[in-house]
């Protein structure tokens, strides 16, 4: 048995290295004041960042913006990939192309794309312009409303492909046999449907939140600076404020929520939705 | 007891197939102990898949492993090929502790029960594969795989693909791949259980002859209890992962050491014993109904709960009963014509309902007349009546 | 008909989101054809000369140089080190759940966060602003995608096979390089298409990293963009939308996309 882990050894050991490595000495740095001037322990950091309620603020924002762009994949996703699994046929790949587009191509590109269009002379403001719809140009760039649209985009495909996961396993027949039992479209959604596609939601949710509080460049770009967001906030501090202490707990905050999310949510949601 | 063959049978195949070692005799290992399978214990945590196994299989001798699934059977057969490591015990092939070797130091030929034929190469390339292992000129490779496949009556197809084969052409396959490396011990995991019937004894038959012609000792597992009488030499049965008995198909059919043997191997009138007496020198056992009959005590038999078998075939009805030691009347309750054999079931007043196998042909010529509810004789003599463990 | 008619809805609703998700990519591609150095759509008169004007600018140039021949370099490494753990993970391994995690993870931990982790290590080690510390972690976020495509690729191979290979003679090595390296190849090549791609276009953990030093395309664009867009930076995102999109075309092809993006366990 030892001769065939040794396989493992190599990989292992790189993840080890340059992944736990990093992870080790970004929690110690945390647990330090003052770094990179000087290596003092403590747990100012975390104080700060847990009591001052200017670094709440931040936390608390990018909690909810996480909430706001997880709940709009939601509700724009699930009716999506609700098509692709039952109805799309031979737009199914086609649209999967579509789907993974915005995954597979990076987050500038992207962002170029809406900055040519949300811009105040741009594709957008210049059409309702025209049309006569608006007089002065819409400010949509640098605003939040630009930078939750371009999460949007990005983490869309999260969630339709793991709600497309479920509902493809499930058998179609079993919503037939509550449509057989009399049940309404509505009713068969709500008392069959959702509950059995339940695991694809929670699993899609908890994915677009971590990945949306985690995004950087992204809310930067689209949304502007005044963005009370951690991704910016602990970038100024490693940047321009030489506070990496800070930015290290900061950065510890943010993993802990993204870790606890992923671990705890969709245990939590299966056992809710079972009892 | 023992019906060992030792490869005499081996008559001289211009194939090039004969194994290697085959004349040389001075090497030649106790030809009883050619595969020895000592004391193999098997964990998975504290579950047993094997425990306490110990076959010796003589050379050119071909052993069934029988047993329901769960058995251990399987497990055996792959910590015999090298697959798994017996938690305990060893196992020897010709004279070597082999326990430690990797599969690729045995020089064995295995057949997989889904045959594991390399989808990506051809026929060819896939019997050529072992050769090529063991570095076996080009020349003499395309020789080789020529005779094997020739072998197995599969010539002319060598650059097929093994989706393009049918289910027995792939079996062929297999079997000329596992062969073509003149293996010490050729293995066969269920290899027909995914063949149709005709094809399946088809296969047996081939794979029996080849064996034979070979001299090849060979080991199979299978739960078909038809194919393990058909092929074998020797039979083992396994029973949760423990030999339950082992010995020619007669023997055991003849002479089962406990009711999962004697069950096992198809026999129909099994009935626990209440209590056994000796009187006069015959033992007699008494069923629960407190219906007694004479019967020859298995020399298997010990302590604990005991059962008797009666040999459907060994009881006789009518005028035929009249002689016989024990008799009893009995209503008939069902009648299955079954070709050659009708069975029938009997309930035996005051005792428990038989099954009765009478050849068709011979049958006495009230058979034919019998209705259902009908009243009739029947009868049979102590030895058989068969005491075994429970 | 009142199926029917939501049916319709749903599809109408459905193309509608395909419209959004590709609304972006499809702007900056179109726009990178458009002959005026204003950023709109192309109507009458199509044009490549800002892709003339990009194969002139030496800052282009040499980003194009350097992420193309870092990507491939990234996709070799991230490939062999995933899918030799992957394949001791699905063959060896009974209980899998913390190993997997360790080479999964580092898809799902906030970018942010990861990010300065990086920064802080390489710090630590003098190593900020080096093209190594780019490759380096870079590999780190391509292995996970080669540790999934490769793993189901392998679970594909039934374990027979490689026994049936030993059996005849073959070491562990030996049967793995014959059979059931051949057999993955659709997979290997996935994933390091996928390596390749990821290498390409990630910028957030190279602008830590690297601070803007190591020029890839994306902090290239990045760069750009400070000074307003114009139809060139368009025309540099556009070979990246255009190799992306081959890629994804050449995955559906090949392994089902659905199956190989899925970061679900």
């Amino acid at each position: 048995m030892m001769t065939k882990v040794r396989y493992l050894a190599i990989p292992t050991a790189f993840m080890a290295v340059f992944f736990l490595g990093p992870l080790l000495s970004l929690l110690t740095i945390s647990f330090t004041e003052g770094y990179p001037l000087g290596f003092m322990p403590s747990i100012n950091s975390y104080l700060h960042v847990i009591f001052d309620s200017y670094y709440l603020e931040y936390l608390l924002t990018t909690i909810a913006y996480g909430l706001i762009v997880t709940v709009l994949c939601l509700l724009i996703g699930y009716p999506f990939a609700y098509y692709m699994a039952r109805y799309a046929r031979a737009s199914y790949n086609v649209m999967l192309v579509a789907l993974v587009s915005p995954l597979l191509i990076g987050v500038v590109v992207r962002t170029v794309g809406w900055t040519i269009l949300f811009g105040s002379s741009g594709l957008f403001n210049q059409t309702l312009l025209a049309l006569g719809i608006i007089n002065t140009p819409l400010q949509i760039l640098y605003t939040p409303l630009a930078s939750t649209i371009g999460m949007v985009q990005v983490l869309l495909p999260f969630m339709v492909l793991s709600i497309i996961s479920v509902l493809s396993n499930m058998d179609a027949s079993v919503e037939e046999a509550a449509c057989s039992l009399g049940a309404g479209r509505l009713t068969v959604f709500l008392r069959v449907t959702l509950p059995l596609s339940i695991r694809g939601v929670a699993s899609g949710c908890v994915l677009v939140f971590a990945l949306t509080i985690g995004a950087y460049l992204t809310p930067v770009l689209l949304g502007g600076g005044k963005s009370r967001l951690m991704s910016p906030l602990i970038y100024q501090e490693i940047n321009s404020l030489v506070d990496w202490s800070l930015g290290a707990a900061l950065s510890v905050v943010l993993l802990i929520v993204g870790v606890t999310t992923m671990a705890i949510v969709p245990r939590l949601v299966m056992r809710i939705w079972r009892t | 007891m023992i019906d060992v063959r030792n490869g005499t049978v081996m008559v001289n195949i211009p194939l090039g197939l004969n194994r290697a070692h085959g004349s040389s005799s001075s090497t030649k290992p106790n030809a009883a102990g050619f595969l020895r399978v000592k004391d193999v214990c098997r964990q998975f945590d504290s579950i047993f898949a094997t425990r306490n196994v110990s076959i010796d299989i003589a050379e050119g001798e071909f052993l069934v492993m029988l047993g329901p699934s769960g058995s251990g059977k399987t497990t055996l057969l792959r910590i015999i090929a090298g697959f798994e490591t017996a938690t305990s015990g060893a196992i020897e092939i010709r004279g070597r502790d082999v326990s430690r070797d990797p599969p690729n130091k045995r020089n064995i030929g295995v057949v997989f029960q889904n045959l594991a034929l390399f989808p990506h190469l051809t026929v060819f390339k896939n019997v050529a594969f072992g050769l090529e292992m063991r570095s076996v000129p080009n020349d003499e490779i395309r020789v080789r795989v020529r005779e094997a496949l020739e072998m197995v009556r599969l010539g002319g197809m060598t650059e097929r693909l093994p989706s393009q084969l049918s289910g027995g052409q792939q079996q062929r396959v297999a079997l000329a791949r596992a062969l073509v490396t003149r293996p010490d011990i050729l293995l066969l995991d269920e290899p027909l259980s995914a063949l149709d019937r005709d094809l399946r004894s088809e296969m047996q038959y081939e794979i029996r002859r080849i064996q034979q012609q070979l001299g090849i000792t060979a080991v199979m597992v299978t739960h078909d209890q038809d194919e393990a009488m058909t092929m074998g030499d020797r039979i083992a049965i396994l029973c949760d992962g423990q030999l339950s008995q082992i010995g020619a198909a007669e023997d055991i059919y003849s002479h089962p050491n406990s009711a999962f043997v004697a069950r096992f191997m198809g026999a129909a009138n099994i009935f626990p014993v209440e209590s056994t007496k000796m009187q006069n020198g015959e033992t007699s056992a008494r069923l629960a109904s407190g219906f007694e009959t004479t019967a020859i005590v298995s020399p298997a038999t010990a302590e604990g709960s005991l059962a008797v078998l009666i040999r459907p075939e060994d009881i006789a009805i009518g005028d035929a009963a009249a002689d016989m030691r024990n008799r009893a009347q009995a209503r008939v309750v069902d009648q299955t014509y079954l070709g050659a054999f009708t069975r029938l079931v009997v309930d035996i007043d005051g005792g428990p309902n038989l099954a009765v196998l009478l050849p068709s042909r011979s049958r006495p010529a009230r058979l034919g007349e019998m209705r259902l509810e009908d009243r009739i004789a029947v009868g049979w003599n102590s030895d058989a009546v068969l005491v075994v463990p429970a | 008909m009142k199926g029917n008619l939501s049916k319709k809805i749903l599809a109408g609703y459905s193309w509608l989101t395909v419209v959004f998700l590709v609304l972006p990519q499809a702007i900056v591609f179109l726009v990178s054809f458009n002959p005026s150095s204003r950023l709109v759509i192309p109507t009458s008169e199509w044009t490549l000369k800002w892709y003339a004007a990009l194969a002139e600018n030496e800052e282009f140039t040499t980003s194009f140089l350097i992420s193309f021949l870092m990507a491939p370099f990234v996709a070799v490494c991230a490939v062999i080190l995933g899918g030799v753990a992957a394949y001791a993970v699905v063959r060896f391994v009974s209980r899998p759940g913390l190993i997997e995690a360790l080479f999964i993870a580092p898809i799902l931990l906030p970018v942010t966060a990861l990010s300065v982790a990086m920064f802080l290590f390489f710090h630590t080690l003098g190593m900020t602003n080096t093209i190594a510390a780019v490759v380096i972690s870079h590999v780190v976020i391509a292995v996970p995608y080669a540790f999934r495509t490769l793993g189901s690729s392998i679970r594909g191979v039934n374990t027979y096979l490689e026994e049936a290979a030993m059996s005849l003679g073959a070491s562990r090595v030996t049967a793995v390089r014959r059979i059931t390296l051949p057999m993955i190849r659709p997979g290997i090549a996935a994933a390091a298409l996928f390596c390749l791609i990821v290498s390409l276009d990630e910028i957030t953990v190279t602008l830590f990293v690297g601070g803007r030093q190591i020029k890839t395309v994306p902090i290239q664009i990045f760069d750009q963009t400070e000074y307003g867009l114009s139809p060139m930076v368009a025309a540099a995102s556009s070979i990246l939308i255009v190799v992306s999109t081959l890629v994804i075309l050449f995955l559906i092809k090949t392994i089902g996309l659905d199956n190989a993006y899925s970061l679900k366990r």
